[in-house]
Order: C-alpha cells, then sequence, then structure tokens
C-alpha cells in the first residue's frame, strides 16, 4: 500500500508536467491542426534558462524565492519569444502548404533549437542548483519532497485557472471560436491570426515552467531532454484528445501515473518477466489500446465526420 | 419487389435528432426524388444508406438483402453508390483515373498482378481505361480526361462524380444535389443525363431544393422536414401538399 | 497523365549509375563508397516508406521499426547468437514475411485513426519495438539488449562473399563496390515494383483513399484492407533494407532504430515530394550525404579562422535543421513533386 502510494504521488508529479506540456500541444493542435514538433524543445530551453538564471542569482546572494521567480521569468521570457518566432518562421509561412510540410519545418526548428542549445550550454548534463527543495519528509511512510508539492499544486493551480479563463473570458471564448471555425471565427471579427500567435505564447509560457519544474525535479537538464518529453506530452494530449483542453490535463495525469506505476507494478504482473525497462512500452500500449475503443481519445469529440 | 426499402430509419448527433422514424422505397429504374428544407437530415439520409454512418434503428433492404450498416465499401458494391453535396471528387487525380478507381470493385488484379503486369492485367486496365473513357464521354467531359480533377470547374465537377459512381455499375444511383449552384441551362442538362441514366436501367434517388425542377424528373417525392417524413407521394400531390407548402415558406426555400 | 510503363532512361544514365562508384573511389576515397552504400539503404528505406505515405497518405512516424525488424531477423538468422548461419536467399523471404507481420500488426489497432493520431501511435510503435530491442533478454537472451548482436555473417550468395574483393574478368572489384552493385540492384527492383504499383489497379486506389477516404470506401474500396497491404509492403521493403544493413555493418544495435531515424526518413520522402520516385531518390540521396558534405566542419574552421569555434558535430546538425526550414519554404511541395501536388500549392 505504502509503494502503492509512493508510485501514485510520483506518477502524478510527473503527470502534472506532462500536462503543462500537453496543454501546449493540444492549443496548437486545436486551431492549426499541427504538431509542434519542437514545443518539447520549448521545454529544455526553460529548463535551461531557468537553471542558468537561478544559479546566476543565487550566486548574486539572492534568496531562494527570488532566484527561483527570477528563473522562472527569464525562462518564460525566453520561451514566448521563441515560440513565437517559431509560429513567424516556421509555420506561418507554410499555412496553405500541403500539410507535412509544417510537420518538416517543426522539426528542422527542433533541431535548431537543440543545436543552439548544445552551442550556448554544451553536450553535458547541467545539474540544476540545490534548491533546498527535495530534502523528503515521511507522511505516512510515503515520501514527499516540498518540491513535488510546489509541483503538484503548482501545476493544478496554473491549469485550473487557464482552463477557467479560456472557457470564461472574452478572449478564451474568441480561442475557442477559432479553433472550432477559423473561417466563421474570422467572419465574426476575431483576429485569427492573433489567436493562433496567442495559443504559441501560452504553451511556451507553460512549458517555460514546465521546464523549470523538470529540471528542479530531476536535478539536471540537458539539451536533448525535450524530445523524449515532447513526445511523452503528446502522448498525453492524444490520449486525452487532442484538440480538447482538459482533454490534455486529464490524459498528461494518465500518463504520469500509467508510467510510474508501470515502472513499479510491471515486474510484479509478469512474473518478473517484463521489469520497469518496459515501462514506456506500457504507456503506449495503454495509448494504443484507448484508441482502438475510443479513436478520438478519452474527451476527444467522437461525432462522425460531417459528410 | 422495391429495389431499396427504408423503414423507421433513425440517427442522432448529441442532442440533435437529424432522422426520426423514415420510410422510403425506391423501385426499380425508377427517379425518386428527396427535398426537404435546409438540415432536414437529407443528407444524413444518404450517409445512413451508403454506410457511412451506422443508423440508430431501422432496417434497410436492398434488391431483398439487408445493407452492410457501416460499410461504405460494401454497399457501393451492392450496387448503391452516392453522390455528394460537398463535391468529394479526388481532387489530385485525373478526371479518366477519378473514373477508373469507380472500377475497382469490378476488377481483381492485384500486386502480383501489377507488378508482372501480364497480358490479364493489361486487359483489364485498357478495359478499365475504355470504359472510364465511355463514361466520360457519357456524362460530356471526354475532353477533360487528362485535367487534374481539381482544375474543373464545379459543374464539370458534379458530373465527374456521377461517371465515377456509374463506373461501378451501380443500380441505385443517390444524387445529393446534383444542380446546387447551377443555372437554368446547366440544371436542363442535368435533367437530361438523369434521364438517361434512368433509361440505362438504373434507378435514381436524387436530393434536390427545387421542387419544380425535380417535379418534372420523378415518379414519387418524399419530403423530410426536422428529419421526419413529412409526406410522400406524386409530384402533382406533392405539390398541392399545405403541409409541404407551409414547411417551405416556413424556413424559407431556396427554389 | 497515365505513364502504363516504367520508361526506360537513356543509356547513359545508366552508365553513370555503374560508374559512380568508381569515380567516387577515385575522386573522393573509399570512404565516400561506403556512404554511398548507406546512402543506397536509405533510398530503399524511403522508397518504402512512400507507399505507405506518399501513395497510401497514412503518416508513419515508426516507419524505422521495420528497418529494425528485418536487421534483426537477419542478425539473429546469420550470427554466432544462436549458432545460425542461413544463406542470404532462406533469410530474405523470412525477413520478408516477418516485417510484413509486423506491418498488418502495426496496420490492423491503427485502421480506424486518422492523420495525427496515426502518427503518434505509429510513434508509439516504433518506441515500443526499440525498448523490446534493448530488453529482449531474459528469461532468454534474444537481442543481447544495448550491445546488440555482433559477428553478423556477411552478405554472401555461395561463396561469394561482399566483404571480400573480388577480380571479375582480370579487374578488381573492391568489397565496397560490389556491395554497391547489390544493393543498386535492390534499389532498381525497388523502384520498378512502386513504378509499377503506381499505375496499377492498386496504386489508384491507394491514391484515391489518400485524397479522400469516404469517397473512396463509397467507391467500393475496402480501405481497411487496402490499408494494411500498403503498411505490410511498406515493411517489407523496409524490412528487406534492414536485412542488408545488418550484413553490410556486421553488428545491429537498437540505437539505429529511434525514433529519429523515422523522422529522418520521413524527411527524405517529403523533402524530396511525396508520392513521385524521383522526388523520393532525390531526397534520400540529399539527406543521406547531406550529414557528410557537412562532416568536415571542424577542418573549414580550422583553415578559415585557425581554430575551431564550433563544434563541428553542433554545427553540421545546426545546418541540417536549417536547411530542412529553408528547403520547406522553398518548396513546400517537395523538391520534384507529383505534378498535380505542384499545381496545387502553386495555384492555391
Ligand atoms: N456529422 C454530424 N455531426 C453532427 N451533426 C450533424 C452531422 N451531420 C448532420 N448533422 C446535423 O443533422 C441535421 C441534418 O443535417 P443534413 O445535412 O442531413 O441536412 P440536409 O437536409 O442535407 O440539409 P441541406 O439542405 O442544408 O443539405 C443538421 O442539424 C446537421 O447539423
Ligand atoms: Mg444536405
Amino acid at each position: 500500500m505504502v509503494t502503492f502510494l509512493q508510485q501514485v504521488l510520483n506518477g502524478l508529479t510527473l503527470g502534472c508536467i506532462y500536462a503543462l506540456v500537453a496543454l501546449g500541444y493540444t492549443l496548437v493542435y486545436g486551431i492549426l491542426e499541427l504538431i509542434n514538433f519542437a514545443h518539447g524543445d520549448l521545454v529544455m530551453i526553460g529548463a535551461l534558462v531557468s537553471l542558468s538564471l537561478v544559479r546566476i542569482l543565487l550566486g548574486w546572494g539572492a534568496p531562494l524565492p527570488v532566484a527561483l521567480a527570477g528563473g522562472l521569468v527569464g525562462a518564460m521570457g525566453a520561451c514566448v519569444l521563441l515560440g513565437i518566432a517559431l509560429e513567424r518562421l516556421a509555420y506561418r509561412p507554410l499555412r496553405h502548404a500541403p500539410k507535412l510540410a509544417p510537420l518538416i519545418t517543426a522539426i528542422g526548428m527542433s533541431m535548431v533549437l537543440e543545436q543552439s542549445s548544445a552551442l550556448l550550454w554544451g553536450r553535458g548534463y547541467r545539474s540544476f542548483p540545490d534548491l533546498g527543495l527535495t530534502h523528503s519528509l515521511t507522511l505516512g511512510g510515503v515520501l514527499i519532497s516540498p518540491l513535488q508539492g510546489v509541483i503538484v499544486l503548482g501545476s493544478l493551480g496554473l491549469l485550473g485557472s487557464l482552463l477557467w479563463l479560456i472557457q470564461r473570458s472574452a478572449l478564451g471564448r474568441a480561442m475557442r471560436a477559432t479553433a472550432q471555425n477559423p473561417v466563421a471565427a474570422q467572419l465574426q471579427g476575431i483576429d485569427t491570426e492573433r489567436m493562433i500567435t496567442l495559443a504559441f505564447v501560452i504553451g511556451a509560457a507553460l512549458a517555460a515552467v514546465a521546464g523549470l519544474m523538470v529540471g528542479a525535479y530531476y536535478q539536471v537538464a540537458h539539451y536533448t531532454m525535450g524530445f523524449m518529453l515532447g513526445l511523452k506530452a503528446f502522448t498525453a494530449a492524444v490520449l486525452g484528445g487532442i484538440g480538447n483542453l482538459s482533454g490534455a490535463v486529464l490524459g498528461g495525469i494518465l500518463l504520469g501515473l500509467l508510467e510510474a506505476l508501470g515502472a513499479g507494478y510491471l515486474g510484479d504482473w509478469t512474473g518478473n518477466l517484463f521489469g520497469s525497462n518496459y515501462k514506456d512500452v506500457f504507456s503506449f500500449a495503454t495509448l494504443i489500446l484507448v484508441l482502438l475503443f475510443h479513436p478520438s481519445g478519452l474527451l476527444g469529440r467522437h461525432a462522425p465526420e460531417k459528410v | 419487389m422495391s429495389l431499396l426499402e427504408a423503414r423507421g430509419i433513425s440517427k442522432h448527433f448529441g442532442g440533435v435528432q437529424a432522422l426520426q422514424n423514415v420510410y422510403l422505397t425506391v423501385e426499380p429504374a425508377s427517379i425518386v426524388g428527396l427535398i426537404g428544407p435546409n438540415g432536414a437530415g437529407k443528407t444524413t439520409f444518404f450517409n445512413v444508406l451508403t454506410g457511412v454512418y451506422v443508423p440508430d434503428g431501422g432496417t434497410l433492404t436492398f434488391a431483398g438483402q439487408p445493407l452492410p450498416a457501416g460499410q461504405p465499401h460494401r454497399v457501393a458494391r451492392a450496387g448503391l453508390v452516392r453522390t455528394f453535396q460537398n463535391i468529394r471528387v479526388f481532387p489530385q487525380m485525373s478526371v479518366l483515373e477519378n473514373v477508373m478507381v469507380g472500377f475497382h470493385g469490378r476488377t481483381r488484379s492485384g500486386l502480383l498482378g501489377a507488378w508482372f503486369n501480364g497480358p490479364a492485367v493489361r486487359r483489364e486496365e485498357r478495359e478499365i481505361r475504355e470504359g472510364a473513357q465511355e463514361l466520360l464521354k457519357w456524362v460530356g467531359l471526354q475532353e477533360m480526361a487528362r485535367r487534374v480533377a481539381s482544375t474543373l470547374s464545379y459543374g464539370a465537377q458534379r458530373r465527374l462524380e456521377i461517371a465515377r459512381a456509374l463506373a461501378t455499375s451501380p443500380r441505385l444511383l443517390a444524387l445529393d444535389e446534383p444542380v446546387a449552384g447551377m443555372n437554368g441551362a446547366e440544371r436542363g442538362h442535368m435533367a437530361e443525363l438523369i434521364l438517361r441514366i434512368r433509361a440505362a436501367g438504373i434507378a435514381l434517388l436524387v436530393i434536390e431544393h427545387d421542387v419544380r425542377w425535380i417535379a418534372q424528373l420523378c415518379e414519387r417525392i418524399t419530403v423530410l422536414d426536422h428529419g421526419q417524413r413529412l409526406a410522400e407521394g406524386t409530384p402533382a400531390e406533392i405539390q398541392d401538399n399545405p403541409q409541404v407548402i407551409e414547411a417551405y415558406l416556413g424556413h424559407g426555400s431556396h427554389g | 497523365m497515365i505513364v502504363p510503363l516504367p520508361r526506360f532512361k537513356p543509356l547513359w544514365i545508366f552508365l553513370g549509375i555503374l560508374l559512380l562508384p568508381w569515380v567516387i573511389e577515385g575522386l573522393l576515397g573509399r570512404g565516400w563508397v561506403r556512404i554511398l552504400d548507406f546512402a543506397l539503404l536509405s533510398v530503399l528505406l524511403a522508397v518504402g516508406l512512400n507507399i505507405v505515405v506518399g501513395y497510401a497518405g497514412l503518416l508513419d512516424l515508426g516507419f524505422i521499426a521495420f528497418f529494425g525488424v528485418g536487421a534483426y531477423a537477419y542478425a539473429l538468422l546469420a550470427s554466432p547468437q544462436f549458432g545460425l548461419h542461413w544463406p542470404l536467399w532462406a533469410i530474405l523471404p523470412t525477413g520478408v514475411l516477418v516485417a510484413a507481420s509486423f506491418g498488418v500488426a502495426l496496420g490492423w489497432p491503427t485502421l480506424g485513426l486518422r492523420g495525427d493520431y496515426l502518427a503518434i501511435v505509429t510513434m508509439g510503435f516504433g518506441e515500443i519495438i526499440r525498448v523490446f530491442l534493448n530488453n529482449l533478454t531474459a528469461p532468454v537472451n534474444i537481442t543481447n539488449g544495448p550491445q546488440g548482436i555482433t559477428m553478423i555473417d556477411a552478405l554472401h550468395l555461395g561463396t561469394w562473399s561482399f566483404a571480400r574483393p573480388h577480380r571479375v574478368l582480370g579487374l578488381p572489384l573492391p568489397a565496397l563496390v560490389g556491395t554497391y552493385y547489390l544493393f543498386l540492384l535492390f534499389v532498381l527492383l525497388a523502384l520498378f515494383l512502386s513504378r509499377r504499383l503506381e499505375y496499377s489497379r492498386i496504386g489508384r486506389a491507394w491514391m484515391a483513399i489518400r485524397e479522400d477516404e469516404i469517397a473512396a470506401a463509397s467507391m467500393g474500396l475496402d480501405t481497411r484492407r487496402l490499408k494494411l497491404l500498403a503498411y505490410a509492403l511498406g515493411a517489407v521493403f523496409g524490412g528487406v533494407a534492414g536485412g542488408l544493413f545488418a550484413g553490410f555493418q556486421g553488428f545491429v544495435s537498437p540505437e539505429s532504430f529511434t525514433l529519429q531515424e523515422s523522422v529522418m526518413i520521413l524527411c527524405m520522402v517529403v523533402l524530396g515530394g511525396m508520392g513521385n520516385l524521383r522526388g523520393v531518390v532525390a531526397g534520400a540521396l540529399l539527406l543521406a550525404f547531406l550529414p557528410e558534405v557537412l562532416r568536415p566542419l571542424g577542418g573549414w574552421q580550422q583553415h578559415w579562422f585557425h581554430r575551431v569555434l564550433i563544434d563541428p558535430s553542433t554545427l553540421r546538425l545546426l545546418l541540417f535543421g536549417v536547411t530542412l526550414v529553408v528547403l520547406m519554404r522553398w518548396r513546400p511541395e517537395g523538391l520534384l513533386p507529383s505534378r498535380a501536388r505542384a499545381r496545387e500549392w502553386h495555384t492555391s
């Protein structure tokens, strides 16, 4: 039972990070039907920028909260600028091109971002400054670190308020209208180009938050870390039903839990035939199963295509 | 025996009841009109009929056999093909290739055939090509055979869809608003084409808003409104039916 | 335009292709002939993926898995791992069957999925295969984990080994050039088979599905079967390429079969011009050679600036990424698109 709770907690932490990243995929996908392949790399940039800034600020003797806030703001700024640049340079010129063309530019941009980071931060692993938040407390046998608490509560709060804003605010309504039917939205006077930029901006800002969290959680950052993370987050978005915002959150948390439980229990379930190194197989197999029975994801609209 | 019998067909999307307990029959080699205001459920009925959507309830019988629900290709092979309201030609293929695709279900050659390209396969290809050209001539597109389909005018694309559907050698051809957006002369041509198709022994089910145009063509008309069958009868009966007039005036009409 | 049969190219192109490895060896050295050999395998892969993506319009991001399956099939049947040393003519059909079954296994659950859902599932499938390759060591050691399988038998037909130099008609035939001819044979066969398919009943059906799946099904096309066929066939091409790769390289390990590789092959297909064989070949050659051409970046920097300013391998990938972006902006329909595709883009 204790191990179970422990895995759930670890999975929840990871899942919250996935959810933050997945939301970025889903926002862009919802409007442009484009897999922003470079989104995972924004998380990596967020991690590396915040890592450097926190280190510098701590070096100047700034107190931890100030350093963290500085790192976060800096990372957000960097990621948002890059997100906008990405959209302008790689995607907007190809708005009406054959469908796979933007996928290729996205892959190209992803390489550019990774290699530029390798230039700036080197090819080695960079260790995150010790925040002193990782000393775990024991709660009924379950190890929980303050950092985990911050990650879970912080991201859930952020996601919750964002979803609420998109549901309620005029801007959010305009965004949803653009996602549902860009032409109709434009006819109603919505500046759809602005909505697209906004989707990239929100996604990038969330990626920066996720980058800081994931860096602090694993205490390392590396120029290739965005790739696998992005892949997982995209999986999460699809699991929840891509284009559906709550779906992305649900998918992210679910995927985190699946992975943690898979890592913890696969060995037991299969008589040690498949150990924790098969946890990714477990997640992907679950995804395939879900899609088999629910081809548009858990919360995706299941309406048949209009013919 | 009727060629097509639809009994009690229902279909809903979320809260929208697009079809409710709809009955419709088509006799062999006859022309039946399906009319109704916007959103009445006409296209949905076609989609259910051709297996694109699975109905919530009701039965479909075609030539005495139940129609496979939700399996468009088997419906087509059973002899029921349709065209689409928002034209769906294969845009990047040539006009001729579009029609050749229609022959797919009636031909056999597979992978090995394609690779060895033996005499039988070549003969089959030649026959398909000639058959396709023949059909293009039939619908008046013989000059366009090599054009890329998306470069045709809307009217020509509609005729291409008909030629492609005829290539499957159907017993019932279902046309979804074949003259939408056409002028008087073009409507006349389309009516003439439809009559020629019927003369070849093929039954037609035609959706159209313009009651007068459809009335001159068909033996019977079914009227849908809000997913329900409002009336059924000969064109004269339908045109005098007060309910039908009310439905059309009430919603505002196209025709 | 309907072209019923593959057109024969002028004789001199054939001569050029035949003489190419000699010219390259003379001008650039033996290392480049090896690169050329690998490039031919890329072409084989790209031609296979083109069936899935270009013809049938199914976005596949896990294609490298079939390459891996083929490579491991060869490795297991011709290495000390299980003490098996099958001849090539026996391995190839086995590999073809295995790859095709994997293709169907991938295709089956994904048939109902559209577009980008397909992308993620194929991606997941590729990762699943890679994890298995990495971990299938217990209870029976099948794949030998991350170290991979070594001492794989060289490609050989009877007593003729492609790993050794030979003399033919008194002329020396270096091993790498012999391998070039072997691979060339496979590439030409693949091109021929693809070409024939493109203008066949099946090829037409695939394109119809690519253009409009609902319309295709409504015209009587069994889209499920046709899509499975595309997957299986693409997988076979990939599997054969994998087998040749294993025999050529002498060892295989999971790191050759990552998602990045799948993405690279997809880039070859899209960049060259989906659906058009000439474009696909051009894309494959371009992307196979580009990293090699960029390899001496360190030396150039040394020469011009007297020191290495930017890590050459970083710079190489950076330029690679920039190239992808620039090429796609310049020609979104690919370098040599099929004619219809080019028209679509330039008129819209
Ligand atoms: N795939 C779908 N998902 C959700 N609702 C649908 C779908 N297809 C049809 N509907 C709804 O079903 C109702 C009937 O639509 P349908 O297209 O059948 O009407 P129609 O009679 O063909 O109208 P029109 O004359 O405008 O073509 C409409 O309210 C429509 O919005
Ligand atoms: Mg309609």
